[in-house]
């Protein structure tokens, strides 16, 4: 009896002893399909991102537009409408990136207006900027165009499973005559289904 | 041998499995309610910080790891450390939805529930229920807004009224369930369901939350999107018919937004008129000014011993003594607050005489936790039962094994671990009232005329809601302002 006692303490400990592991650390591919959980992930972003990038410099009215010139967007924002705090900011990031590679447009940064005005205001009145080379202010051009658009999202669960649906829509708008000159929305689903047997 | 290789074979798995599922005993002997009076009654001395010292420090695997990461939170919130709250809330959120993603079919789940067999229900890991999981996304919700990050705000929102939505549909499903198989019957603990019965009064269930819903109504409103407030402020008062501010809110947006059929309807039901609301809209140089009054500490629950008839295997009916939670009979009073407007004039002609008006409740979370409990009550009994049994069996056991002194430890050992589970959120208020009115912009002093809270100076901005959040227990209160 003693004897299987010890030996059944000794498996134990030994299988205990199993479940911790050393902690491994390692480089993956950024743009590989990632599903941790099933929340709003950086497959979520990368696949919003290309696709709306990808439909609004194929688009025949933005092939117009762009003919002759580069015209100037600014990027309103991304409004969060889902039950996730998602750094929409990031989002928009990635497409002015993307649509700025592609060299039809130029941009305007209004997150940075404040960085700015400070910049100017030092050379202007710092005094140790030559005033010659100083940069004036009253010279930045407007933008023409601007691009903003809503991420909202469905959750449907149940004891079994999760549901949830994305709909991410972009439009760019004419600042000046106020027409919208594309637009386009992206879809993304995921399902979550429960294991069966767990800890 | 074979014998010796069985009782080895179970001592080996019993070991493993209390080894991975990490089984806290430190809970099982002391009931939580009892535990937190200190705290309890450091925070209506007034003295939040000490509270905050005395509270439970969460720790993952702890069975009562969810309950101290919510009362953590709330203390922050109340000591203003609006990032603190954020991240206990946020950290009980992650651990909730951790619980959520878990398998169907779970071996620790097994393990807990023998372990609630032998001993009592403070075994079990606490799992906030759907009214203190809405509470808990008003305040992070909350927690945002005093970050003047009224989109964040929003998601939170979103969170607790899906919280609600499941619980109402998880809620119907049970009724069905309840009436397919009758349980024991409750009304052997007569003496205990009548004081629940008086408490609960015309609450329809446990989870859904006026306030919430309003606190989302009231947030979409400020965001500009009526029609989202609209609807929340119609879920809100389907739970609370009372409230005229809520009436009127719904009179208000309802006519902005046409809904005439709707309005026709509210308007039989309703003791303000929307003529009478229409009538009464702010002005240009107007703005809203929004109060929300949060008063007192939830009651705490108490042990309660009540007799339960078991029939035994010779079918004769024999009365076992067990514990319950249940709430005392008399509940604390709750009055509204009355506050009188006056505006803090540049010149020196100070008006004679300010707006005075009065709170209306919008949720009584005394009656919310007292419904809890009476919907949790049945399952809880019959898992009474199983522990006398089982309890019986081990008592059995070792009196014909270790003869009198067997009995008499396994005695001791079945009082001492008859623990009631008197687990709940104990740093929520005892009942939340609103208010609404027009106040021309500018400042203001606000006077609170029936509790001892200092006057509080507060700015109206034209067209826009000032919030201003009062919070009251014993002699402790903060007001926090911000606009929306």
């Amino acid at each position: 009896m003693k004897k299987t006692l010890l030996i059944a303490s000794a498996i134990s400990v030994a299988l205990l002893a199993g479940c911790s592991s050393k902690q491994v650390v390692s480089y993956g591919d950024a743009t590989a399909v990632e599903t941790t959980d099933i929340n709003f992930g950086s497959t979520d972003l990368q696949k919003v991102a290309s696709e709306m990038t990808d439909s609004l410099i194929s688009s025949p009215v933005i092939g117009s537009l762009t003919q002759n010139k580069r015209p100037v967007v600014f990027v309103e924002r991304i409004k969060n409408k889902t039950s996730e705090h998602i750094d929409t900011e990031s989002i928009t990031d990635s497409i002015s990136t993307k649509v700025l590679r592609s060299g039809k447009f130029r941009f305007v940064d209004m997150s940075r207006v404040e960085a700015v005005k400070k910049q100017l205001q030092f050379q202007q009145e710092g005094g140790l900027v030559d005033p010659t080379k100083a940069i004036q202010f009253g010279k930045q051009i407007g933008a023409e165009y601007m691009l903003y658009g809503n991420l909202s999202s469905i959750v449907k669960a149940n004891a079994d499973k999760k549901d949830v649906y994305y709909k991410f829509t972009m439009r760019l708008m004419d600042l000046e005559s106020g027409i919208i000159e594309w637009a386009d929305e992206t879809e993304i689903r995921k399902t979550r289904e429960k294991a069966g047997l767990g800890w | 041998m074979p014998e010796t290789l069985k009782k080895g074979a179970v001592f080996c798995i019993a070991t493993l499995l209390s080894g991975c599922a990490s089984i806290q005993l430190n809970n099982l002997f002391s009931d939580y309610a009892t535990s937190q009076k200190p705290v309890r009654a450091a925070i209506n001395a007034g003295n939040v910080k000490s509270a905050q010292s005395m509270l439970e420090q969460p720790t993952a695997g702890n069975t009562n790891y969810q309950l101290a990461m919510l009362e953590q939170g709330r203390l922050a919130f109340l000591t203003e450390d609006t990032k603190q709250s954020q991240w206990w809330f946020n950290q009980s959120y992650r651990a909730l939805e951790n619980e959520r993603a878990k398998a169907k079919v779970r071996l620790g789940k097994g393990v807990e529930k023998f372990n609630t067999l032998v001993t009592n229900d403070n075994a079990i890991s606490y799992q906030p229920p759907a009214y203190e999981q809405s509470m808990m996304h008003s305040y992070q919700a909350l927690n945002y807004v005093f970050q003047h990050d009224l989109e964040g705000a929003l998601v939170e929102v979103r969170r607790a009224n899906f919280v609600q939505e499941q619980a109402l549909k998880q809620y119907e499903d049970e009724l069905f369930e309840a009436s397919e198989s009758a349980g024991i019957d409750a009304s052997y603990i007569n003496n205990t369901a009548a004081t629940l019965n008086s408490r609960v009064g015309d609450v329809k269930n446990g989870f859904q939350n006026a306030y919430t819903f309003y606190l989302s109504g009231l947030l979409y409103e400020a965001a500009g999107e009526l029609n989202d407030a609209y609807i929340d402020y119609k879920r809100a008062i389907e739970i609370y018919p009372e409230n005229e501010y809520l009436q009127r809110d719904i009179l208000r947006l309802g006519s902005v937004l046409g809904m005439q059929t709707d309005l026709e309807a509210f308007e039989k039901q309703f003791s303000v008129k929307a003529s009478e609301v229409l009538s009464a809209k702010p002005t240009a140089n107007e703005g809203q000014l929004v109060v929300i009054y949060e008063q007192g500490l939830v009651d705490a629950k108490i042990e309660k011993s009540v007799r339960l008839p078991i029939f035994t295997s010779n079918n004769d009916m024999r009365f076992y003594s067990v514990s319950i939670p249940s709430y005392s009979a008399r509940s604390q009073s709750l009055a509204p607050l009355t506050l009188s407007v006056q505006e803090t004039a540049d010149s020196n002609t100070a008006k004679a005489n300010g707006l005075v008006v009065n709170t209306q409740p919008i949720v009584n979370v005394q009656a919310l936790v007292a419904k809890q409990l009476q919907d949790s009550m049945p399952s809880m009994l019959s898992r009474q039962v199983l522990r006398l049994v089982a309890k019986e069996q081990v008592r059995r056991k070792l009196s014909k094994e270790a003869g009198d002194v067997g009995n008499i430890l396994a005695g001791i050992y079945s009082m001492a671990s008859e623990r009631a589970d008197t687990r709940s959120w104990l740093t929520l208020p005892a009942d939340v009232q609103i208010l609404r009115a027009n106040v021309a912009a500018g400042a203001h002093s606000i006077a609170f005329n029936n509790v001892n809270i200092a006057a509080t100076e507060v700015k109206i901005v034209p067209g826009k809601i000032t919030l201003m959040l009062v919070t009251k227990a014993g002699q402790f209160s903060t007001v926090r302002t911000v606009t929306l």
